[in-house]
């Protein structure tokens, strides 16, 4: 019981009444977030990069780095715990921030929410909420009693999605 | 209010670097140095000297058998990561400390500058050939944002910490400027004087958010530690409340010449290479 830390690349789910997933830091970092009201499960993944061709070997070793290869592996594990329909399917976005003008090769926090609406996409789903962009870092939880998503800044409070 | 040239003055209460970290600064500037200089400089120091065998034989290296030899161990971590050793455990004030005026744990600030050195090496590649040296941009990464420590006690409010206005405050410098009349980046270039660290060094902590204001013959370092440092905030490897809140400086791409993929990689690479390097420190 209690709150699970996942890590940079870390995916995982949990379904115990009392427990949390929660991820510090996402910068440029996605966290794709699950949540099946009705069987009160919850998932999360803590995407770095868009894309595992840069580097396949990373990807093998821990698959939650990459927007691809993590939306895959993350759904995988969530059915785990019993079936989910598309309609009781509840997916948040949080992160994915930027410098300023990071325009290009630096926007990397563009490209990660960009990748995962295409691999969102290719599932046939989308996401309900999102918290995404800005310049500044974000920490991020879900309570899997309530599915409530609250993010947090330092010098700029928590709020929820 | 503190006022900037008390703030400037303030440097003063952090204490010099030890003979042998600024030794071994102003040795990995020099082309003409060999490993022989390296370890002259560190068998001088025993505590530095027990620290770099203490690293060696860490976890971090998993090696088989244990390292006593200086050369051995200065051979397996890179002069670098003895230079990063010698500044982590000669400048605990600044290293070991919170920054509660950026909201900041104690540990996030070290973190950050390791994972902008290792990115700033990795960076230097991208370089034009010979200009700039892996190794300096490495130390010019750890030491870009040694002005926070002194800086973060002008920053905070009445309650020991930052509340930001999400409206109002986009850039960090500005904020900086309004509540301490200065920002990190010129409190530390008088800590760089204070240190009497090499101008390489010093250009590179006074010039990293404004790379376009360096003198010449500094400019590609300066523009290495620039990226480098955006790139450890957008890991999540930032510093608090001012994490990610900097502009790029697009010109960059006079200096280096990198792809999408080139960032992606060395946004990999820091992150990997960091994990190894985080339990010397440990």
């Amino acid at each position: 019981m209690g709150m699970i830390i996942l890590g940079v690349g870390d995916y995982g789910t949990a379904n115990n009444p009392g427990d949390g997933l929660k991820t510090f830091a996402l910068g440029s970092c996605v966290a794709l977030i699950l949540y099946n009201p009705k069987t009160r499960v919850a998932g999360m993944a803590h995407i770095a990069l868009p894309d595992s061709t840069i580097n396949s070997q990373r990807a093998r070793e821990k698959p939650g780095y990459f927007a691809d290869s993590g939306v895959n592996r993350l759904f995988r594990d969530f059915v785990r715990h019993g079936e989910c329909s598309r309609s009781d399917l509840v997916i948040k976005l949080v992160g994915g921030a930027n410098v300023l003008k990071a325009h290009s090769a630096f926007n990397i926090g563009h490209k990660n929410v960009a990748a995962l609406h295409k691999e969102l996409a290719k599932l046939g789903l989308k996401s309900a909420g999102e918290d995404v962009g800005g310049n500044f870092s974000r920490t991020v939880a879900i309570d899997v009693a309530s599915g409530e998503v609250v993010i947090n800044s330092p010098g700029r409070g928590s709020w929820h999605i | 209010m503190a006022r900037p040239e008390d703030i400037i003055s303030s440097v003063r209460s952090i204490p010099p670097l030890s003979p042998s970290a600024l030794q071994l600064l102003s040795l990995i500037g020099d082309p003409d140095h060999g490993v022989a200089d390296v370890i002259r400089v560190v068998e001088q120091d025993p505590g530095l000297t027990a620290n770099v065998l203490k690293a060696v034989n860490s976890a971090a290296y998993s090696l088989e058998q244990k390292v006593t030899t200086l050369l051995r161990a200065v051979s397996y971590l890179g002069e670098k990561m003895v230079a990063a050793i010698a500044l982590w455990s000669c400048a605990p004030k600044v290293y070991q400390a919170g920054l509660a005026g950026y909201v900041s744990e104690r540990g996030e600030l070290w973190r950050h500058s390791i994972c902008t050195a290792i990115a700033c090496r990795e960076l230097a590649e991208y370089a034009p050939t010979g200009s700039v040296n892996p190794e300096l941009a490495f130390t010019a990464g750890i030491l870009h944002d040694i002005g926070k420590a002194v800086l973060s006690e002008h920053l905070q409010d009445d309650e020991g910490t930052l509340t930001l206005d999400p409206e109002r405050d986009a850039r960090f410098l500005d904020v900086e400027k309004i509540r301490g009349g200065i920002d990190h980046a010129e409190v530390g270039h008088a800590l760089a004087r204070h240190w009497k660290l090499p101008a390489p060094l010093a250009m590179a902590i006074r010039h990293h958010h404004i790379p376009h204001t360096t003198p010449e013959e500094h400019l590609t370092l300066v523009y290495t530690v620039h990226l480098g440092d955006i790139l450890a905030m957008m890991a999540g490897a930032g510093t608090g409340a001012d994490t990610l809140m900097y502009t790029l400086d697009e010109r960059y791409t006079e200096h280096l010449t990198l792809s999408d993929e080139d960032v992606q990689a060395i946004f990999l690479a820091m992150e990997t290479q960091f994990e190894q390097a985080r339990t010397i420190f440990s």
